[in-house]
């Protein structure tokens, strides 16, 4: 890549900044150079939270029809998958899945609410009150 | 060059990616001159992973570089520089100790995870736990962070910085922290880019496992060839976009590290003179460009949602990828050191 190829598409994903990228330039040293962003870059990262998304909508459904519970949507809707929600919460996996369960996550008391509440950074009620709020 | 010395006005200096960009940073601002290229190649950082079993947004781990935490450790054992590495199990305890250092002047390196850093882009806030980013002083109970990925300073508050340090998950922080405190003044620089470029070589054409250095980009190649049976659409755009995110995004300088490299090894030359380095990094500045083309490529696939995708072109090309990096390392094998 030449200092002239260096994507400038004007957008970075990550936030208000440039990106470093290293080129050739004309002398043929290898320099970093700042990209203003890159369209394939844009386009990844817009997949990736747009999967999450869909899988948030995909577990919607399934909570309105009594597959699944506000865990599951509130997993995929703040990006986390299954291990990582396991491990931050400290339980396995298979206990996690469990509480994915309608008819257990009626069960479950407030403590564990909270602590999944605590994660997702919201209100307790929000949890609780997910599947009222569909019907 | 024992450096007990107060940093008083913390440079920005922006890197390519943010463990060796933290390093280089760190150290710089110490007075010690060091690129980040250097660091990057010194410390053997350049790897390629696949591992199926580690997941990573629902998708295996695609690596282009060393485990996070392996840069520190590398740059300090080959340029005989000492840096107090520390992990913790007390979240408080963690916080004071960063509280006292940030305080008496030193600067100081925090492996964190991305989805807690406010000042990102909310859209990018995704789970990811590989982040470094220096904090170098403090405002109340705001920290003043030079993030080596942006090109300015930010700050962070207290209470997102403590989550961010203890978050969980596949390289898990758990409280890293890093900072320099003694800085050899001559450092054998040939001794330790043997070192390093023999290291690399070894790991990158190592026969045994088909999940580490160049076997391993064949076996991704593979995996992308065989999803052309049966996957639906949207299983291969998933793992497209992991592979471009993991290549390209997260801070790689652009074509998964190896600029980067290409960059190492113009400087290796330009303090070795030995000609096949240069050569090297020549033919590794080609492995780039070809990364680029496949990233252009996986782009294509995602953005058009079309139900008739050749994948086989894409195999093909990590296949090319795979074979011109492998001539590189054969090339850097011969190099006779003496």
């Amino acid at each position: 890549m030449k200092v002239n190829e260096v994507p400038q598409d004007g957008r970075q994903a990550i936030g208000d900044t440039t990106m470093i990228n290293y080129a050739v330039n004309e002398n043929g040293k290898i320099v970093p150079v700042q990209s203003s962003g890159w369209d394939v870059q844009i386009l990844a990262v817009h997949n990736l939270a747009d999967t999450y998304e869909e899988w948030a909508a995909e577990a919607k459904e399934r909570v309105r029809n009594n597959q699944s519970s506000p865990i599951e949507y509130f997993m995929y809707h703040y990006g986390l998958d299954l291990p990582t929600l396991a491990q931050q919460m400290g339980l396995s996996q298979r206990k996690v899945k469990k509480h994915m369960k309608p008819e257990v996550f009626e069960k479950l008391d407030d403590e564990i609410l909270g602590q999944y509440a605590g994660l997702f950074q919201i209100d307790v009620s929000e949890i609780k009150n997910f599947k009222k709020g569909l019907a | 060059m024992n450096i007990i010395q107060k940093v008083t006005d913390y440079r920005i200096i922006q890197g390519g990616h943010c463990e060796t960009g933290g390093v280089a940073s760190i150290v710089t601002n110490h007075g010690f001159d060091l690129s980040e290229p250097m660091a990057f190649g010194i410390s053997s950082g350049i790897t390629f992973f696949y591992m199926p079993l580690v997941r990573i947004w629902n998708n295996p781990l695609i690596s282009f570089r060393m485990a996070p935490g392996a840069i520190v450790r590398g740059v300090q054992k080959r340029l005989g520089m000492q840096f107090v590495i520390k992990r913790y199990k007390d979240k408080e305890q963690a916080m004071k100790e960063l509280d006292e250092l940030v305080d008496s002047g030193q600067p100081v390196g925090l492996q964190v995870c991305l989805s807690y850093l406010t000042y990102f882009h909310p859209d990018f806030r995704v789970y990811f736990n590989a982040h470094t980013i220096i904090i170098y002083g403090r405002d109340g109970d705001e920290y003043l962070v030079s993030d080596p990925a942006f090109d300015k300073y930010t700050r962070i508050n207290r209470e997102p910085l403590i989550k961010a340090r203890f978050a969980k998950g596949v390289n898990a922080p758990r409280g890293f922290m890093f900072y320099p405190v003694y800085l050899s003044s001559d450092v054998d620089y040939k001794s330790a880019i043997k070192k390093a470029v023999k290291s690399t070589v070894s790991m990158m054409l190592q026969p045994m496992l088909n999940f580490v250095g160049i076997r391993a980009i064949n076996t991704v190649a593979r995996r992308i060839e065989k999803m052309h049976k049966g996957a639906d659409i949207k299983q291969v755009r998933n793992f497209l976009t992991h592979i471009v995110l993991f290549q390209e995004e997260i801070g790689t300088g652009g074509g998964g590290f190896r600029y980067m490299y290409a960059a190492f090894l113009q400087e290796a030359f330009d303090r070795l003179k030995i000609p096949s380095l240069l050569e090297a990094s020549k033919m590794m500045v080609g492995v780039g460009d070809l990364y680029r083309k496949a990233a252009v490529s996986c782009a294509k696939i995602i953005r058009e949602k079309q139900k008739v995708y050749d994948l086989k072109i894409i195999a093909d090309q990590y296949r090319e990828c795979a074979r011109a990096e492998k001539e590189v390392y054969l090339l850097l094998k011969k190099i006779d050191w003496r």
